[in-house]
């Protein structure tokens, strides 16, 4: 066991370059991306929303002008139960042109009598049930069949949104006619529920409305949430509606990458979303989520990196970040961590200690610069004595189910097994290589 | 049409013979044993026969009738409404037992007069039934019911129109334990009509418009895409299906594709949806209901309980629902009483009493009209204003739902018929002001109490005088 004066003792004696040889990995990978690209685009971020405020409030009332009839679409299984709170919360809308369409893909609960029912009474426009379930790009698709609306916006059913979500997400179309697709903002509604939870709410504050803010502004936002998302009805026409998933949500924002149209990310759309309250269904998830990025961006949509005349930088650094990042660097962390323990042997404990006092120092700095951005920092401050987890939880815990997810993939296609596809249409995925 | 009216004799009995005609004179049966009705036009013979068994007049409505079947009219309903069917005047031997059973029987019957229309129809089943020997009333599916179910001798009483008042009346004989019913079927009624003839159709939930297209949902395994079969129309060959998303041809159902639902789209509002809305159009007045607002009905098959075949012979007097609750009358059986002993008063002090009676004579057409609760309505608001123009020591009863009792005390004969004729007109406006293009006819009469004669005979003499329609 070492003391601290030990510890302050040999870093102090260190020297610097065997203190970045003991910490390139952090400092060459992991804080000029996380860290100081964040700090640095958020500032430009700041300067841009002052300097632009006009045009933002002039596109708002163009919007307004128009009132164009946009189309909520929510596609989903055993939803029901949620459903007539997200059917209130968008009766609430500062926005009110919009059409409702429910897809139910197959449930097996009471949700089609609850839908029914919601129809019947005007909290739903129009309601479509697959007695088979087809997956959930099906069902957006059919959703997508029989939308009216010039802008088609795509709901999770256990999603709540802020009163004025569908007025800010709708705003960019008008904002710049180049961006085709607008990303919401997702908050995580139940925070206290457990460790997992509140965890996951400080991941979000990060890696959802900073970095989204972060790479949209770089213009490689990557992955449009399906939980909450805008789209232009003729461009999801252009790219024929959402294919086999898991991963469509990104599946889809690459389609209209290129197709040569900018995806942005809106912060001030917020919506609240609730997120896995244990550990093990948190793996689950991820599994899916992580496996969908070999899946879509290393196999499907290889072709970004080649040179075509259809190449675009934007889409060849998006996809680039995504796998060298998550992919790619994930795997070289192992080695990394293998050289510290065949070099470093005796030192391992030092290393380590040092090594979650940067990342923590790190985390910590990252929870503040997303104070900036969320909504109402005040009650968000409640989590700073979590931030200190938060380097085993993304540095181990989600860094080895990504890895596991990533090798499945990788050797295995294990995707294709995912049962959140029925294995009808998986079974056609893998023979056609899709 | 010439009308042919001749008499048969058999033995005691004269048969009345109606042959052909088109207008049948119901008052002219009256004094015959039976009838016979030779049509040959089967509408004609139902008119004749349903004319008689509809008439208020027992000596008519109870009369034995046969028809003369030259062809094959005769339906369920017109063999419970006759009491027989001879293909050849030699069978009359047969009719003429059938008829001197019903007359016999007949003559059981106690005449009675009645408080209400219902309890005069349900006396009337009862009567008819008794006199028949039969102990059920059972109801027969009819196309020429208003209902689609008949039950003979209670809805030959109804106008095509008011035929659901039948089903009040027998829960109304039900209720008063004179009949009691089993179940025999559930019916759904036009809510606005009450008619039983109802057009079902799938129509569309936002429009009603029953111009409807369905067809089936295709689902696409590889490409995800799912939409109705007409989207998956190649135009070189109508026979295959090709996907319009990634444009693969379709190959296998359940392999590569499969169809997980159905659609409907709406000719005429053009809205999509999968759950049609089943209307009901009424036949008789067009009104379109959903399904869920239709009126249900329990149609049940019915026996006579003891108290029934009592109230057969003795009549019903009348039900809970009658009117002997009414504020500002008495019952009947009071009224008798207190007649009794202002007859008594009359012996022992020099006063001149009177008794009265006011009678609606197209009450039943009225009634029918308007129906069971706006006759409650129009009845208290009667009594209230009949009570205005007597004194309070004067007494008032119903007879009968269209006839009013009044004992009108220690008055001269002269003011008592002021009183009665100012009480008419008042009775005539008040059904006007109420029922426009309804014309009360209204008859009445005083008659002086006479302390010589008991009470029971100067209400016989009071109310022969009463002219039933």
């Amino acid at each position: 066991m070492i003391s601290l004066s030990d510890f302050i003792v040999y870093w102090e004696g260190v020297g610097f370059s065997k203190f970045l040889r003991l910490f390139w990995y952090y400092f060459i990978v992991e804080a000029p991306r996380y860290l100081f690209m964040d700090f640095i685009v958020l500032m430009f971020y700041f300067v841009n929303k002052h300097l632009k405020r006009k045009k933002w409030a002039d596109a708002k009332r163009r919007f307004f002008e128009e009132r164009p009839l946009v189309s909520v679409i929510i596609p989903g299984k055993n939803e029901g139960k949620h459903i007539y709170k997200l059917a209130r919360s968008l009766n609430e809308q500062t926005y009110k042109n919009f059409e409702l369409i429910i897809v139910d893909d197959g449930s097996d609960d009471d949700t089609p009598i609850i839908c029914k029912d919601l129809q019947k009474h005007g909290f739903i426009d129009l309601f479509l049930r697959n007695d088979v379930r087809g997956g959930k790009a099906s069902a957006a698709n059919l959703a997508l069949r029989y939308t009216k609306g010039k802008y088609i916006i795509h709901f999770d059913a256990d999603c709540s949104f802020n009163r004025d979500a569908i007025e800010n997400v709708l705003t960019p179309f008008y904002y710049n006619s180049k961006i085709g697709a607008v990303g919401g903002n997702l908050e995580v509604r139940n925070t206290d529920e457990s460790l997992a939870t509140t965890l996951q709410t400080i991941e979000y504050m990060k890696s959802i409305t900073t970095g989204r803010i972060v790479t949209s502004h770089l213009g490689i936002y990557a992955i449009i949430s399906g939980a909450f998302g805008a789209f232009r009805k003729d461009i999801l026409d252009q790219v024929n509606g959402w294919d086999i998933g898991p991963g469509l949500d990104g599946d889809i924002t690459m389609k209209i990458r290129k197709k040569g149209y900018k995806i942005h990310f809106e912060p001030t759309a917020t919506g609240l979303t609730s997120v896995p309250r244990n550990f093990s269904i948190l793996a689950k998830q991820r599994l899916r989520w992580d496996k969908s990025i070999v899946r879509f961006r290393v196999r499907k949509h290889r072709d970004v990196f080649l040179p075509s005349e259809s190449f675009r930088l934007s889409n060849f650094v998006s996809s680039g970040e995504n796998i060298l990042f998550n992919v790619i660097l994930n795997f070289h962390w192992y080695l990394y961590g293998l050289d510290i323990i065949f070099n470093y042997s005796q030192l391992l404990m030092y290393i380590f200690l040092m090594n979650q006092l940067m990342y923590t120092t790190s985390n910590f700095l990252q929870f503040f610069m997303a104070l900036t951005v969320v909504e109402k920092p005040k009650t968000k401050l409640k989590l700073l004595p979590y931030v200190p987890l938060m380097a085993i939880y993304n540095g181990y815990f989600l860094r080895i189910v990504r890895t596991i997810a990533h090798t499945r993939e990788l050797l295995f296609r294990s995707s294709y097994n995912d049962p959140w596809n029925p294995p009808k249409s998986s079974n056609q995925a893998r023979r056609l290589k899709i | 049409m010439k009308t042919h009216i001749s008499t048969i004799k058999y033995e005691e009995l004269d048969f009345c013979y109606f042959k052909d005609n088109e207008s049948i004179d119901v008052r002219a049966i009256i004094d015959f044993n039976a009838v016979i009705i030779n049509c040959s036009d089967k509408v004609l013979a139902n008119h004749a026969v349903h004319k008689i068994r509809s008439n208020n007049n027992e000596a008519v409505y109870l009369k034995p009738i046969f028809v003369y079947n030259k062809i094959d009219y005769v339906d369920q309903v017109m063999n419970e409404l006759v009491d027989g069917v001879i293909y050849s005047l030699e069978q009359l031997g047969n009719s003429a037992d059938t008829a001197r059973k019903i007359i016999l029987k007949s003559k059981d019957l106690v005449e009675v007069s009645y408080v209400s229309f219902e309890t005069y129809v349900i006396t009337k089943s009862l009567r008819y039934l008794y006199s028949r020997s039969k102990t059920t009333l059972e109801p027969i599916p009819y196309r020429n019911s208003k209902i689609g179910y008949y039950f003979p001798s209670i809805s030959t009483n109804y106008e095509s129109h008011d035929e659901n008042k039948v089903l009040e009346v027998l829960k109304l004989a039900e209720d008063e334990g004179l009949i009691v019913g089993d179940f025999f079927e559930n019916i759904y009624l036009c809510n606005n009509c009450f008619d039983g003839f109802l057009n079902y159709r799938e129509v569309c939930p936002e429009c009603g418009s029953s111009n409807l297209n369905s067809e089936d949902l295709i689902h696409h395994f590889p490409c995800a895409y799912i939409g109705p079969a007409s989207d998956f129309t190649n135009e070189f060959n109508a026979y295959d299906m090709q996907c319009p998303k990634c444009s693969k041809m379709l190959k296998h159902i359940g392999v590569d594709y499969d169809k997980p639902a159905v659609i409907f789209t709406c000719h005429k509002c053009n809205s999509t949806f999968q759950d049609v809305v089943i209307k009901a159009k009424c036949t008789s007045c067009s009104t379109d209901t959903d399904v869920e607002y239709l009126a249900p009905r329990e149609i049940k098959k019915y026996q006579l309980t003891p108290k029934g075949k009592y109230a057969a012979i003795s009549g019903v007097a009348n039900t809970k629902t009658d009117m002997t609750r009414m504020p500002g009358t008495v019952d009947k059986v009071t009224f008798d009483v207190m007649l009794q002993y202002e007859i008594e008063r009359m012996k022992v002090a020099d006063i001149d009493s009177n008794i009265a009676f006011i009678h609606l004579s197209n009450s039943k057409e009225l009634y029918t009209m308007i129906g069971k609760d706006a006759r409650m309505n129009l009845l208290t608001d009667l009594v209230q204003v009949t009570r205005n123009s007597i004194r309070s020591s004067d007494i008032i009863s119903f007879d009968s739902s269209s006839t009013l009792l009044f004992s009108i005390n220690e008055s001269s004969i002269k003011d008592a018929e002021k009183v009665v004729e100012k009480i008419s007109k008042l009775i005539i406006q008040l059904i006007k002001d109420n029922f426009k293009n309804f014309e009360a006819k209204i008859s009445y009469k005083v008659h002086p109490l006479d302390s010589t004669i008991s009470y029971q005979e100067q209400l016989k003499m009071l109310t022969s005088d009463i002219v039933k329609e």
